[in-house]
């Protein structure tokens, strides 16, 4: 029997075309503050999607917003797997949250942490019992199902929140920031553990995060969020490395960022004219490129290149190294430009400090989108 | 060379100076701390002892004898005053308990007003018994006409100890993570259920201390009942009547006092007890 066949419960039990989630128009003010700035979003049915963006955000409002724990001042629509959930509490709702301090019943066992959802749905209390041990076997806690919570180490606290949410089959499983409170080395075990879970059970996870790399590891797609609103919605790769905005491209790592000019088309590529210099890049921006608006050009620091070639698809730039950082795998080195500061994350032997340098990157890895549109 | 001797020399008296002042510190709080516990306790086993003397009226202790208790047993007349104390504390218990729950629970969710709201509910522990007895009595019996009796009695001791109540559940309820509501609504938990599966049973020890705290307090409770009682004659109307009365069945009394000291300390050890350990976990 196959781990897929004997949790067949958790899984959705009517494949159905309706999306998991329908958002549209909503809005949400604490005191003065614009948490929700007419936030719209559909997730599909077995689409792991993840809210990713700064603290302030808005991104666990908006999770908050469809967990039903808050109450938006306007939404035009949210809908739970084709359900209009607006005037619904949160016990109505088909959705199922992991805590980001988990939350477990300190007067339970495991065992009743991870069946209390099935008990209040009146479930008999063997049937109960049978699912929450298949739950656990699925966060491989087998053996933990009459223990104490306060007998769990944090990972296992994890994996029972998980167990727990899990159990009752929601239609979309809420994670506010799952990872949060464990060490390093937990995190990236549990990453690939989770992602590896949601495709089994081919169930709807919608995570919120403010690390990039859970975002990009475990994601279908990725939203970013800033100010209330999301600024981009697309692939880990777009979003990494097409950033629409000034803020995404920033809070994806893109620390080499210039501003300019945008000029014409260049073959499937943009100019973009920056002090005095010419930039090659894709269009980024969720609009059309116009010749003459202001625009930014940005570049991940592992994308630019120390001595680049010497050929048409290169920007390349002279510079003085000003800094080198040893990071371990790579070393960080600061190169002063015409364009100000560019940072180069070299593989091999940095440059000494002082000495003058080429640095450059092919212009299908330089992103450029317009300026101004939520610096 | 001499400046760096000298400058050495310095620090180390300086240090020795302070680690007296430490020393003298700790003594000073062990003799204050031990004094205070004398203070307190003292009486309260000298009372035991008189209790289990020959003449207890003497105020020493000697000849060691179990009669006074025996004589609780032919002289039977502080059966029904302890009858009346243990209902009308049952009564001021329940009282306790539920008020203290249903406030402690508000009192940390409230946003605002939650500090006038405290300090307006802990006030009453500072103002004179007396002077709730006589108002009480005054603004109940003459403005509404209330009889006085048994119900005054409850009112009386309810207001007197329900501030302690409420402590004793805010120091549960304050704890309280109201997070796990959220979790229990999101697995589908109806309001009720939340409380009754969630709140209930992490808030028992507070509910359970607060009903201690009624039903003790009442159960020794003096200046309020005297203003507020009429004919209703309760534990400590009574003890307080035979000792004033100076009368041969005095020595009851010091055996009536020890005994419900020995139940007060043993009900307050284990409220204390239930606390600590849902503090605790």
């Amino acid at each position: 029997m196959s781990a897929a066949e004997r949790i067949d419960f958790l899984s959705p039990s009517v494949r159905q075309s309706v999306p998991a989630l329908i958002a549209a128009g909503l809005i949400h003010r604490y005191g003065s503050v614009l948490a929700l700035n007419d936030v719209s979003l559909s997730v599909d049915e077995g689409e792991f999607l993840t809210i990713l963006g700064p603290s302030g955000s808005g991104k666990t409002t908006l999770l908050r917003v469809i967990g039903g724990f808050e109450t938006p001042a306007q939404a035009e629509t949210l809908e739970i797997a084709g359900v209009d959930v607006r005037d619904l509490p949160p016990n109505h709702r088909e959705v199922a949250t992991v805590f980001q301090h988990y939350a477990l019943f300190p007067h339970m066992t495991v065992g009743q942490n991870v069946e209390y959802g099935l008990k209040v749905r009146a479930m008999i209390p063997a049937g109960r019992r049978r699912r929450a041990e298949e739950a656990l076997a699925l966060v491989r806690l087998s053996d933990k199902y009459g223990r104490r919570i306060d007998q769990l180490s944090g990972g296992e606290k994890q994996r029972v929140a998980f167990a727990r949410a899990l159990v009752t089959e929601p239609r979309i499983l809420l994670l506010d920031e799952p990872m949060g409170a464990l060490d390093e080395k937990l995190r990236r075990e549990m990453q690939v553990e989770v992602r590896a879970l949601q495709r089994e059970l081919k169930a709807t996870f919608i995570q919120v995060t403010h690390s990039q790399e859970e975002a990009l590891t475990m994601s279908d797609r990725v939203a970013v969020m800033n100010h209330g609103r999301i600024e981009q919605l697309g692939a880990p790769a777009d979003i990494f490395d097409r950033p629409a905005t000034r803020f995404v491209a920033a809070f994806m790592g893109m620390t080499n960022i210039v501003d300019g000019v945008l000029g014409g088309p260049d073959g499937g590529l943009v100019r973009l004219g920056a002090a005095g210099q010419t930039i090659h890049g894709v269009w980024s921006g969720a609009g059309h490129a116009t010749a003459g608006q202001p625009a930014f050009a940005a570049i991940h620091p592992h994308r630019v290149a120390i001595d680049p070639p010497d050929d048409g698809g290169w920007t390349r730039l002279d510079g003085i190294v000003r800094a080198a950082a040893y990071k371990g795998a790579y070393t960080e080195v600061m190169v002063e430009t015409a364009m100000g500061g560019i940072t180069a994350s070299a593989a091999g032997l940095a440059p000494p400090e002082g000495s003058p340098v080429t640095v450059g990157w092919h212009g299908g890895d330089c992103a450029v989108g317009p300026a101004g549109a939520a610096a | 060379m001499n400046a760096a001797l000298a400058s050495a020399r310095f620090t180390h008296r300086a240090a020795r100076r302070e680690a007296r002042l430490t020393s003298i510190a700790v003594g000073l709080t062990l003799i204050v701390g031990f004094g205070l516990t004398a203070l307190i306790y003292a009486p309260v086993i000298w009372l035991g002892i008189l209790s289990i003397s020959g003449d207890p009226l003497s105020g020493l202790p000697g000849e060691f004898t179990p009669r006074w208790y025996a004589g609780l047993f032919t002289d039977t007349r502080w059966l029904d005053p302890l009858i009346v104390s243990v209902e009308i504390a049952a009564g001021v218990s329940v009282l306790c308990m539920i008020s203290a729950t249903l406030v402690g629970r508000a009192l940390p969710r409230m946003r605002r007003g939650r500090g006038v709201l405290l300090v307006a509910f802990l006030l009453p522990l500072v103002v004179p018994g007396i002077v709730v007895g006589i108002d009480v009595f005054t603004f109940f019996r003459m403005l509404f006409g209330i009889k006085m009796g048994v119900w005054s009695i409850v009112l009386v001791h309810y207001l007197w100890a329900f501030p302690f109540a409420l402590i004793g559940m805010l120091v549960v309820s304050s704890r309280f993570d109201a997070r796990l509501l959220e979790a229990a609504a999101d697995l589908g938990a109806s309001p009720w259920r939340r409380f009754w599966d969630i709140e209930r049973p992490l808030l028992a020890s507070g509910v359970a201390t607060a009903g201690m705290f009624g039903f003790l307090l009442s159960l020794t409770e003096l200046p309020r009942s005297i203003f507020v009682a009429a004919r209703t004659q309760t534990l400590p109307l009574f003890t307080w009547a035979e000792t004033m009365s100076r009368g041969s069945h005095v020595s009851l009394i010091y055996c009536l006092n020890s005994l419900i000291a020995v139940v007060s300390v043993a009900l307050s050890v284990l409220s204390v007890w239930l606390l600590g350990r849902r503090l605790k976990s």
